[in-house]
């Protein structure tokens, strides 16, 4: 292994983390706002790949300006629908389970298995729907790189590592300056106090973990042109998405997208040195390393806010 | 043998017993060889879901990773017999030690975990394993056909004969279940599954009781893993560390029921062979339909029967007949301690004799606590004598359930001391503090909702004795001694009213013989009727020699029954003597109704 | 009458935490509510404020029954809650607190206004416009707090013991703007209190809880003069 090669698999680790914190960040506003553990999110970056798939098919790639700005288009749009997809379900089925009222230990668990249905059926539903051979969406920015020096820096990585960390930050700042925004954070910080000043905590559930959906979405589409994909792609990327929340901080959005970031370089990085399956044995292993000697992360602020 | 005579001669005993006959009578009918495998397919996801019951039903702690375990006993058997011709019936005894071990480990680290933390931990292990294995070029182990061994190695040249051994695992492992509810460890789960808490400060060892569970649980899930590699042949990590191995296993025990060992049984004999009618029929052009049935089998069992299906009709079935619900009784069986090998009880000291007694019961000193920059309770001091009845008194907020909690082992105090009995107990656990003789009561009623109340009080005597005859004795006697009737007893603790909730926590606290009750507000809730019975039943107690602590606000009653009385506020002690004194001093008059009362006042 | 209380039971479970308590409230009055520990204020401003389980009796806002009305509909038609243990939004600052606290006023004068009061009567946390409010001491939080819930311009105010767990210098302070707010004289409010004095300093009339039922009812000074209430509190 040379500096050169080192070099290259940080410069790709971060750039191909990037949406891999985007993920974090989806995971992040729903963990942080409803204390739930989702086990659906891996299915809902999932539909955002097929998601983009569809669309870029349905686009076609003749269209405006080539193949690379339909896939990332096509990405982007993959977030909305994924949105309104989880907000039916949260009204159906999670809301049902929810409650800021009810503060019992048994509630969580219902809503933890209510999703844990919900992530069989996508995923399985996704088989049926979409058959299991992988999927990719031609890029054509895949192929190309810029050079620096001996360095390869992918065109189409670049640009899905901007648009996530725009995203990210029109994430943070909707979440930190607008009314809405507010309203989610104090609903999440305290659910009581936030009813008593009109606030509907369950509406602000729906929001949050409807957004939460469609951002890990757009994730998933971003993606969606670097990997080939198939309907069970879901459950790899629950355990990144957490051990990055985790690491980060539960509660910091911030924590999210850096705990991201880290767990994806990481991840990266020890392609220089393990082989493939211990790649992700790897981040299981850090994620339990993280819940048992230090679950509040990196940036250790308490569970309470966001 | 006596414990199995019991079991059968019990009416579920005989039920179980009557559709294990159906079962093996129907098993044997069956000559179609692929009717044959979704039979034993259902039996071994039954035995999966039996294992997990035990951890996730009757402990109430939900693992999300029980795969781990069903894929470890799966390789036991599988590579013991692929790569050293070690003979499955061995391999099966292995995989039960193995996968016992494996929980043993794992739940060590994990069950310490709260809440999410904990379901996701379980997740991250068979997904962990699952890579491992592959990388360890464990893709795929075949068992070797050799049908000249037949069964010896496991291999029936008649498939029945597979499903009757997987009928005997799962009628095994009810059996035991049944035994188990049944047992003082039943008693002990339930009172973990339903209030930690409250287990705790009746001397239960809260972690113990999880741990047993868990490795039992494991070393289940083990077999059922085993039994499952004999019957196909072949495993792969995806098979048996998959997701779906977890999902299954929680699925079935929920959709039949929890808690009860019927559950698993029907669960997977409605669902193994559904999702095995959707795939042959719709497998072609809708794969993963099964995975879709499961998911949406769950999602139907919390919104609509978030028990199982069992408790869902059972419950129906009682109201409709108008009997008590058919919640267990969860009977006398023989022992298992549950009490941590650690702790040797040493009650040497006989009941303390009642009133005169000068010695000192509890001397705490200097105990102070905050929480981030809140002070609760600061230089908090107070003596109690044996045999007093002492008050503990300050209006809202001033720390009083605090100063309790850090003398009880709840909560750690930052500083200060606490000696009980001449020997310190400082930040000890509850079930130490209660092993050492101090019962507690809490500000709300914790109870065990669906235990009734004489087996809410037999949890604070099991604690005591390893005799279940003498536990019988010490529960009645502190149900007498609670001024609780037979029919108050026999009810269900959630049918019970606030009042008989109340001297049931006493009567619970009491059965573990203590010479310190320390009571949370005992009044609080209660009617001006309701009133005169617990104040008996307080002062009977002091009567009878245990010394008393008690945290109250109805003024009235405390000045009436107290030797001595503690003020608090904002965490410090501001007055304590004599009631009648200490009621009439400035401090305490102005800390409860404000600072220029006594100018008001004539 | 602007509210009204009739009859009110709310019981949890088994738990009866107030038992058939009537009152009416005029528009601009302050009422205080005092009662020893357990006594039920704090249960009977839940049922006011719709978070807790009423049994029977009805609330009436301006005539209207609020039986069906949500709690954070109710918020939205004036009542606001200041809960028991200030419960500030402890990761956000102190401006926004008040200004998500001032978010259902639709008016944006009415809004610009509510916060501006908010800021005159508690000076101190102009200060502190952007510390955050779980760094804040117990007595500015309980003033974020009161703050916050003035922020939406409501008609009725609901104060559960503004005083708990605080040090009486501060406790004196608290009182002393609450007294201001009676000077206005457009708000109406209900003050719980475990303090009789201060809370029936403020007030106009009180009400004294005990068990959930109502023990004594008068005017302010009838109440401060009458040796029942310390028996209540403090047994005969």
């Amino acid at each position: 292994m040379t500096l050169v090669d080192f070099f290259q698999t940080l410069i790709t680790g971060v750039l191909v983390g990037a949406p891999y914190a985007l993920m974090c960040i989806g995971l992040g506003l729903i963990f942080g706002v409803m204390r739930v553990v989702n086990f659906a999110q891996g299915e809902f970056v999932m539909l955002g790949s097929y998601g983009a798939f569809f669309i870029a098919t349905h686009l076609g790639v003749q269209a405006v300006g080539g193949s690379a700005s339909v896939a990332i288009l096509a990405g982007v749009l993959a977030g909305p629908l994924v949105f309104c997809l989880a907000w039916w379900l949260h009204w159906a089925l999670v809301g049902r389970v929810t409650g800021s009222a009810h503060a019992a230990n048994d509630n969580h668990s219902s809503q933890v298995l209510i999703t844990l249905g919900i992530s069989l059926v996508l995923q399985d539903g996704g088989l049926i729907l979409f058959g299991s051979s992988p999927r990719s969406v031609p890029n054509t920015l895949a192929t190309e790189s810029f050079e620096w020096g001996e360095l390869l820096i992918n065109k189409a990585q670049v640009v899905s590592f901007f648009l996530s960390l725009c995203v990210a930050i029109l994430m943070s700042q909707w979440l930190l300056r607008s009314q809405s925004g507010k309203a989610l954070r104090a609903a999440a910080g305290n659910p009581r106090a936030a009813t008593f000043i009109g606030i509907d905590v369950v509406h602000a559930h729906r929001i949050a973990f409807a957004l939460g959906a469609g951002i890990s979405a757009i994730a998933g589409g971003l993606i969606a042109s670097r990997q080939a994909f198939t309907p069970y792609v879901g459950l790899e990327y629950v355990m990144i998405m957490y051990a990055g929340v985790i690491l980060g901080g539960l509660g910091s959005l911030t924590g999210a997208f850096i705990g991201g970031l880290s767990m994806a370089l990481v991840q990266q990085l020890s392609t220089l040195v393990l082989p493939h399956q211990l790649q992700t044995a790897l981040v299981f292993v850090i994620f339990l390393g993280l819940i048992l000697l230090r679950p509040q992360g990196i940036f250790g602020r308490s569970v309470d806010r966001i | 043998m006596k414990a199995l005579r019991d079991l059968f001669t019990a009416r579920e005993g005989q039920a179980l017993i009557a559709v294990a006959v159906l079962i093996s009578a129907v098993l044997l009918s069956v000559t179609d060889k692929y009717l044959l495998l979704v039979l034993t397919q259902v039996l071994i996801w039954a035995l999966l879901g039996l294992a997990w019951n035990l951890i996730g039903g009757y402990a109430g702690q939900m693992s999300f990773g029980h795969a781990a375990f069903f894929g470890v006993g799966a390789y036991c058997v599988a590579a013991g017999y692929a790569y050293a011709n070690i003979s499955p019936w061995i391999g099966l005894v292995v995989a039960a030690l193995m996968g016992g071990l494996a929980a043993l480990v794992i739940g060590a680290i994990t069950l310490r975990l709260r809440g999410h933390y904990f379901a996701l931990a379980m997740l991250a292990y068979p997904m962990a394993l699952l890579y491992v294995f592959e990388w360890a070029g464990l893709q795929e182990v075949t068992m070797p056909m050799r049908d000249s061994q037949g069964w010896t190695v496991l291999q029936f040249s008649d498939p029945r004969w597979f499903g009757m051994l997987a009928l005997a695992a799962v009628l095994v492992v009810s059996s035991l279940t049944f035994w188990i509810e049944r047992s003082r460890h039943g008693l002990c789960l339930a009172a973990v599954r339903e209030d930690e808490a409250a287990a705790q400060a009746s001397g239960v060892n809260v972690f113990a009781v999880k741990l047993r569970a868990m490795v039992l649980s494991g070393a289940i899930a083990a077999v059922a893993g085993g039994l499952y590699a004999a019957m196909m042949l072949i495993v792969t990590p995806r098979a048996v560390f998959g997701m779906f191995v977890s999902a299954q296993a929680i699925i079935v025990c929920l959709f039949g029921g929890v808690a009860t060992f019927w559950g698993p049984l029907i669960g997977a004999s409605v669902l193994v062979p559904m999702s095995e009618w959707l795939t042959a029929n719709f497998g072609s052009s809708l794969p993963g339909i099964q995975g879709v049935m499961y998911g949406a089998a769950i999602i139907a069992v919390v919104l609509f029967a978030k028990e199982g299906l069992y408790w869902r009709i059972s419950d129906a079935l009682a109201r409709r007949w108008g009997v008590g619900s058919k919640r267990k009784k969860v009977g006398e069986s023989p022992e298992c301690s549950t009490r941590g090998e650690d702790e040797p009880v040493s009650r040497s000291e006989a009941e303390a004799p009642p009133g005169n007694d000068d010695r000192v019961i509890l001397d705490v000193k200097g105990l102070g606590r905050a929480f981030g920059g809140v002070v609760a309770v600061a230089d908090f001091n107070i003596t109690v004598r044996k045999g007093a009845i002492h008050g503990l008194i300050g209006p809202n907020g001033a720390g009083k359930t605090t100063a309790f909690n850090l003398i009880n082992g709840f909560v750690r105090p930052d500083k200060g001391s606490v000696i009980l009995d001449g020997i310190d107990a400082t930040g000890n656990a509850p079930e130490v503090l209660c092993a050492r003789g101090v019962g507690r009561t809490f500000q709300t009623p914790r109870a065990f909702r669906r235990l009734s109340v004489r087996d809410n009080v037999r949890v604070g005597a099991l604690t005591q004795t390893r005799s279940d005859d003498d536990a019988r004795d010490l529960t009645e006697h502190a149900l007498g001694l609670a001024g609780l009737s037979e029919a108050e007893a026999d009810q269900l603790a959630s049918s019970a009213s606030v009042l008989q909730l109340r001297l049931m926590e006493i009567a619970r606290a009491l059965a573990g013989r203590p010479s310190l009750l320390m009571l949370d507000e005992t009044l609080a809730g209660l009617g001006r009727e309701d009133l005169p019975r617990v104040v008996a039943a307080i002062k009977g107690i002091a009567a009878s020699g245990v010394t008393i602590l008690i945290i109250e606000h109805t003024m009235h009653v405390v000045a009436s029954i107290v030797d001595e009385l503690t003020v608090l506020d904002h965490g410090r002690v501001i007055a304590n003597g004599q009631p009648d004194l200490v009621l009439q001093m400035p401090e305490v008059i102005e800390s409860y109704l404000g600072k220029k009362w006594m100018l008001h006042a004539a | 009458m602007l509210l009204e209380v009739e009859s009110i039971t709310v019981a949890y479970g088994g738990l009866v935490a107030v038992e058939a308590v009537s009152f009416g409230v005029e528009e601009g009055a302050m009422l205080a509510i005092i009662g020893p520990n357990g006594a039920g204020k704090s249960s009977l401003f839940a049922a006011i404020s719709g978070v807790a389980p009423v049994t029977s009796g009805r609330v009436l806002l301006r005539g209207a029954d609020l039986r069906d009305v949500a709690p954070h509909r109710r918020a939205r038609m004036g009542i606001a809650h200041v809960p028991e243990g200030r419960l500030v939004f402890g990761s956000m600052s102190v401006s926004e607190n008040i200004e998500v606290g001032s978010q259902i006023q639709p008016d944006a004068s009415r809004r610009r206004e509510a916060i501006e009061r908010s800021y005159d009567l508690f000076p101190a946390l102009k200060g502190l416009r952007d510390r955050a409010a779980g760094l804040l001491s117990g007595g500015q939080q309980q003033m974020l707090a009161i703050a916050r819930g003035l922020a939406s311009d409501p008609s009725v105010l609901l104060l559960d013991e503004p005083s708990m767990g605080l040090a009486p210098a501060i406790v004196d302070d608290i009182f002393e703007r609450i007294q201001s707010l009676r000077a206005q004289g457009t708000l109406t409010v209900l003050l719980a209190e475990q303090r009789a004095v201060e809370a029936l300093e403020s007030c106009d009339s009180g009400l004294v809880l005990q068990s959930g039922r109502v023990a004594l009812a008068g005017s302010r000074k009838d109440l401060i003069e009458s040796p029942r209430i310390k028996a209540l509190y403090l047994g005969q």
